[in-house]
């Protein structure tokens, strides 16, 4: 589809499902079940084709190509169900549609979208039981971040939704209770009148809320101290069944340095990893991505900004390794390592630093696995 | 001009052009890098924020006249200077980058969007209150930013009862508006101090990468000022002219315009513009392009061009211009133009300074 399409009706819910939206279902491209089936791992990222057109991919445990997806606004997270046979593909902010495919078919996709007055934040995850979809969403008129509830039972139908505590909810999941959500409150009020604008920087305050998923009660929450007042988190994985490990975004000048990731206990709060400034320095006040080894020890941490990816100790970020390459942004777990994914089309093993495979379109921001 | 025949030549263009973008750029060399920075400190930063300062002197100096003889005479004075602060404000605000961003100096200089009318609430609240507070510098730059800038000084000197300013009896409204007048002064003297010849910020900003540089390499240097001039460009589309201006112009926001008030609206984004071009031609990104197969650079020049002069053709105050048919259509053309505009920088331009597969894309979220 040509940007220029998207252009002309970005927000449009109506005239999207009239046009974009049987444009988006004829385009669907799928390459063979067989390769799915065959595959014990799946990747799937968001990209962006060489045209400027936006999309999604799945790839097999050799990197190969199984689904190619046309999608009608920029993706941003993709978010499996438990079995790995949904993938649901988030628009970034402020789109308001997410792509809902089966992983093992050829069904066609289910477009859902965000409710009146609300936008998608780009992620969401599923719950324990993959019955509800949980979605990271922006109540813009009132300027406060809400958690849409889908049912993932009857065809992700909208049947509620929760406070996330904060102001601009982004990554959210769910701790290994399979109760508790995490939210990462990047606390950007951003309102699709003014586009991507951050309107509240005076003022930000960035949090991560845990919610019991079963009432929408806010359990606890750890809200950033005033003298990084400035830094959104907008990232997480979990490395226990209590604490994620968090990565942020600094919205104040580049002449400041500030901590960028640690770790939030539940019962405990923010504990800032305490790296070496000049590390610090080479994330350039950014980090995009964030994934966790099958083990739950390590962490891989991303900086498109900065072209570098640390490897660290989950529980207390003591530095394994790093990787200065540019254009990296998406992180997944591999059995002894992670695969990046670039900008530029290249996968790279983190621990070998050797290409796997290069492709003709970019990788967006995350890489998920399966 | 016909708007429509024009922007469907335009997309002509663009269709061509994007079918033979070039490829990125090797690498650019950390010397060429460091004299755009350089060039970008002299030629854009110092000279625009020392006529800030300048201006902001200036408003101050006429609102201590004002307030001590309150007349016609020196109420013109100071609005005819704040006008002139407004558009010297305009002609740097969208720069950035170091310490604009620092201790809230943006917002309090100017806070927009205000949604909610905020600022203004809080303003005529404290007029009624009288809130001596507000007059004193120390303890105004305590308050809420909203109060603390040209959005509150405008209210004050061109808003509802502005006209009492020729009395005594406005007496607190005068010291509020010169408090404030002075708090932007003190902020146009922290950013000039700042990026001043020989300061500590101003060498390592100018050095891309290195150990004393602020950026950590190469490549966040040219990120942070092609940034300026994206980001910058996509507040002016989405913010400065998408606050008033609507696909239905039953649905036009005159009255959400920035600083409509001063008629300081289209002088203000003039000055804007003027800066986003004096960033790709004084500040020197066009020569960084160092093979130009496609004419990317004289395509991106004509659309600045047209852009500016229609701009240019298009009087105040605001809302006259979205009563007017031919007015309001040039206001969408140029919102339109913006929008491919971006898509090129972001894009076509960023390839060719080697940033991958163009600038914002990775600005990830």
């Amino acid at each position: 589809m040509s940007k220029l399409f998207i252009n002309l009706f970005p927000m449009d819910r109506r005239l999207f499902m009239l046009g974009a939206g049987s444009l988006f279902l004829s385009s669907l491209n799928a390459l063979g079940e067989d390769l799915v089936l065959g595959s014990e791992t799946i990747f799937a990222s968001c990209v962006k084709k060489s045209d400027g057109s936006f999309g999604a991919v799945l790839l097999d445990e050799n990197y190969k190509l199984i689904k190619d997806i046309i999608l009608p606004q920029r993706g941003h997270d993709i978010v499996f169900d438990r079995l790995g046979e949904i993938a649901v593909i988030f628009s970034r902010r402020p789109g308001n549609i997410a792509t809902i495919i089966a992983t093992q078919n050829n069904a066609k996709p289910i477009i859902i979208t965000a409710p009146e007055g609300r936008h998608f934040y780009g992620h969401g995850v599923f719950s324990w039981t993959n019955k509800l979809l949980f979605a990271s969403e922006n109540d813009y008129e009132n300027g406060v971040g809400k958690i849409g509830i889908y049912d993932a039972t009857d065809k992700f139908n909208r049947i509620g939704e929760f406070d996330s505590f904060g102001i601009g909810p982004h990554e959210i999941i769910i701790l290994s209770d399979g109760i508790t959500l995490a939210v990462a409150n990047g606390g950007i009020e951003t309102h699709p009148e003014f586009g991507r604008a951050k309107l509240n920087l005076a003022t930000m305050r960035s949090s991560i809320s845990f919610i019991n998923t079963q009432d929408g009660r806010l359990i606890e929450q750890h809200v950033l101290p005033e003298n990084v007042q400035k830094l959104s988190i907008r990232h997480m994985v979990s490395n226990d069944e209590k604490s994620v490990v968090f990565g942020g975004q600094y919205q104040g000048s580049a002449n400041k340095v500030v901590a960028l990731m640690g770790n939030c206990i539940m019962g405990e709060g923010l504990k800032f990893w305490n790296l070496e400034p000049k590390l610090v320095k080479q994330f350039s006040n950014y980090t995009g991505s964030l994934a966790i080894s099958d083990d739950l020890q390590t962490v891989a941490v991303s900086s498109t900004k900065g072209g570098i990816v640390g490897v660290f100790e989950a529980a207390n970020g003591r530095l394994k390794n790093k990787i200065l390459k540019p254009h990296i942004n998406g992180l997944a777990p591999l059995a002894q390592s992670f695969i990046a994914s670039s900008e530029e089309g290249t996968l790279v093993d983190l621990k070998t630093g050797n290409s796997k495979r290069h492709f003709d379109f970019s990788f967006d921001n995350h890489m998920v696995t399966i | 001009m016909n708007f429509k025949i024009a922007n469907i030549c335009f997309l002509g263009v663009l269709a061509f052009s994007s079918c033979f973008v070039q490829s990125a750029n090797s690498k650019l060399s950390k010397q060429k890098i460091e004299g755009v920075l350089k060039a970008s400190v002299e030629n854009i930063v110092r000279p625009r924020l020392n006529e800030f300062k300048e201006k902001a002197i200036y408003l101050n100096e006429a609102m201590q006249a004002l307030c001590e003889t309150p007349n016609e005479e020196n109420l013109k004075a100071s609005r005819d200077e704040f006008k002139k602060l407004a558009i010297a404000w305009g002609g740097i605000e969208h720069f950035r980058s170091g310490p604009i961003k620092e201790q809230n100096r943006l917002e309090r200089v100017l806070f927009y969007p205000d949604r909610k009318s905020t600022g203004l609430k809080q303003v005529q609240r404290r007029l009624v209150k009288k809130d001596a507070t507000l007059t004193e510098l120390k303890s105004l730059q305590s308050k809420s930013v909203a109060v603390q800038g040209l959005g509150a000084i405008e209210f004050l000197l061109f808003g509802t009862g502005s006209n009492d300013l020729v009395s005594t009896s406005a007496d607190f409204r005068c010291k509020f508006a010169k408090t404030a007048s002075a708090n932007v002064e003190a902020i146009s003297s922290e950013l000039q101090g700042s990026w001043q010849a020989g300061s500590d910020f101003s060498k390592r900003w100018m050095q891309a990468g290195n150990s004393g540089s602020i950026f950590a390499n190469e490549q966040e240097a040219i990120n942070e000022l092609l940034g300026v001039l994206v980001h910058g460009l996509e507040v002016f589309r989405d913010i400065r002219i998408g606050g008033f201006l609507k696909k239905e112009a039953k649905y036009d926001r005159p009255k959400s315009a920035l600083l409509w008030r001063s008629q300081s609206t289209l002088p203000v984004l003039k000055a804007n513009f003027k800066m986003f071009e004096g960033v790709m031609e004084e500040g020197g990104l066009y020569s960084l392009v160092e093979e130009d197969l496609n004419g990317t650079v004289n395509s991106l020049r004509f659309e600045f061009k047209q852009i500016k002069n229609t701009l240019n053709s298009i009087s105040p105050p605001i809302a006259d211009a979205l009563g007017n048919e031919k007015q309001r259509a040039k206001l969408h053309y140029i919102k339109n133009t913006l929008g491919y505009l971006i898509e090129r920088i972001d894009g076509e331009f960023a390839l060719m300074l080697g940033l991958s597969s163009g600038f914002s894309f990775s600005d990830g979220d």
